[in-house]
């Protein structure tokens, strides 16, 4: 268990509404093992965001938390994220310097009014003691490096000015210019064209491998689960039904929600009726 | 097999800029053509001209018509709005996102008598008789037509956006990215549902849509489309297994397989010939 750079156990999430309690994690109990790529996939309202959620502990205030969520960062003593206060000042350390996330909407995730290359900077900023001038090279290099050509000049323009790919490579960049150990990903090519989707699926791979860090990546996309994670967690209302590595999850399931999930995609289906 | 829709050279740009560059292609009555591309491809644009919800800037739309005032060919971008209003019942639209789509304001049973009050379609009873009806055929509990918007889930309320376009009795109905908002498993629900209606009334959809594994599993023929232009186009079988367009390559390349053992290498567009 050492080894694992997140440990999750008996986590209980609920939410206090208006209208009664709502349950929406159920004592879930998971290891993340480092420099490796973990998937959580399920249907709407399994529990899959609020997982990743919970871990940056970013749930509204009428959330009741309990269980444990363990983080072994390297060289560092292990972070209990939910004993944590919520104005700890190690909960902003934690947040976008050791833990990063990447969102669905890359439209939503960046300020429209604020040009690229200071949005990835402010990261830089907000963690590190350097010069504005340190901050904004280190945001060029980065953003060259998730992708995006002639970044010192594009660096000056507005999110609206991009595509809706490169808006997402700014977004990843942002997530890793801290060179955090943990990356989350909730959704981050659900919005996106099958092409650009490819694209990005390549860039987190290929970054993680130089990077070595470890990425969480939500997703209800079974194919994209196949082509990006190493290891898979599968959630059905708020509880983790089966995990296992990529392989034999997908190629043996054991659980029936997962052979459900395998039997919705489009192309099962067309194999199921022609074969 | 007849064809019910037949589209000419159709043009139409935005501010100067080509959006739609002459497409041709025609539909056969009962059957499926799914439309392909990514985003600014021209997809939607090219449904609304045909919806008459854009006037085009040439080109010609024909629909063949089969009631007593409509018989025969007519094109649809020569009629008066008076005259066009009868086959506006025979040709609906199912939009993308069920969240938008659907007033909030107003009741089920509001949302889905509307279109019946619009093209004066029985007495007040009768109207209530069908959308008790329609909403059976949708798999929804007709208790429900008394329940605003916001207490359906998004796979139910894509149901009410069916249920409305299918009331009219329609004959040809557009899909735009109808189950693109949905997770895999709510996905396959609808597109079985459609596929179901499909059968009953003899409907013939146009699908637009950019996720080819869907395209593949739902439609007969496909027209695939890149920067305004139709690439490619014929049965889904002849365009899925011997693509005719290097674009039809690149995107059948960027598909997430669901066998990790097929590992996702998306071609690069810049080596294509995509011109």
């Amino acid at each position: 268990m050492s080894d694992s750079l997140l440990s999750i156990r008996d986590l209980v999430v609920q939410f206090n509404t208006e209208l009664g309690v709502v349950r929406a994690l159920n004592g879930i109990s998971f290891d993340m093992p480092r420099n490796c790529i973990t998937a959580i996939v399920g249907e709407s309202g399994s529990g899959k965001s609020v997982t990743a959620n919970s871990i940056m502990r970013l749930l509204p205030d009428n959330v009741d938390m309990s269980g444990s969520i363990t983080l072994q960062l390297e060289g560092d003593e292990p972070l209990e994220v939910v004993a944590l206060d919520k104005r700890d000042p190690a909960l902003q350390s934690l947040r976008g310097r050791l833990v990063s996330m990447v969102f669905q909407e890359p439209m939503t995730a960046l300020s429209p009014v604020h040009r690229v290359g200071d949005q990835v900077a402010e990261a830089v900023l907000c963690h590190r003691n350097v010069s504005r001038q340190a901050a904004l090279a280190e945001a060029a290099d980065m953003l060259t490096r998730v992708g995006i050509a002639d970044a010192r000049e594009r660096m000056q323009k507005y999110p609206f000015e991009f595509s809706g790919g490169m808006r997402q490579r700014v977004v990843i960049a942002m997530a890793l210019i801290c060179n955090p150990q943990l990356l989350l990903c909730d959704e981050p090519t659900t919005a996106l064209d099958v092409t650009t989707q490819a694209e990005i699926l390549v860039l987190i791979k290929s970054l993680q491998q130089q990077l070595g860090n470890s990425v969480l990546f939500i997703t209800h996309d079974l194919g994209v689960v196949a082509q990006i994670a190493d290891r898979v967690i599968v959630m059905y209302k708020g509880e983790i039904v089966e995990s296992g590595s990529v392989r034999e999850v997908l190629k043996a399931p054991k659980h029936a929600y997962t052979n459900r999930l395998l039997a919705a995609m489009p192309g099962a289906r067309l194999r199921k009726t022609s074969g | 097999m007849t064809q019910i829709l037949s589209v000419q050279n159709l043009c139409k740009s935005f501010a100067g800029e080509p959006v739609v560059r002459s497409v041709s292609f025609a539909v056969n009555q009962a059957s499926t053509l799914g439309i392909v591309g990514e985003s600014g491809s021209g997809k939607t644009t090219l449904v609304r001209s045909i919806l008459r919800a854009i006037d085009p800037d040439s080109g010609t739309v024909r629909y063949l018509g089969n009631n007593l005032n409509h018989n025969g060919w007519l094109d649809l971008h020569a009629l008066s709005q008076k005259a066009l209003l009868p086959l506006r019942r025979e040709i609906q639209m199912i939009f993308q996102d069920p969240f938008a789509s659907l007033n909030p304001r107003m009741t089920v049973q509001e949302i889905l008598e509307e279109p019946l009050i619009i093209h004066g379609v029985g007495n007040k009873a009768e109207r209530k008789d069908k959308v008790r009806n329609m909403l059976q055929r949708v798999h929804l509990d007709p208790a429900y037509a008394a329940r605003f918007p916001h207490a359906f889930s998004g796979g139910q309320r894509q149901r009410i956006g069916i249920a409305r376009a299918l009331i009219l009795e329609p004959r040809l109905v557009v899909c735009d990215e109808s189950v693109s908002a949905l997770d895999v498993s709510v996905q396959a629900q609808i597109l079985d549902l459609l596929k179901t209606l499909q059968e009953e009334l003899g409907l013939t959809y146009l699908f637009v849509s950019h996720d080819l594994r869907v395209v593949q599993e739902f439609c007969d023929e496909v027209l695939v489309m890149y920067q305004g232009r139709v690439v490619d186009q014929g049965p889904v079988a002849r365009v899925f297994t011997q693509p005719g367009h290097d674009y039809t390559r690149l995107l059948l390349s960027a598909i997430p397989s669901i066998d990790p053992d097929q590992p996702l290498q998306p071609l690069d567009r810049h080596s294509l010939d995509l011109a």
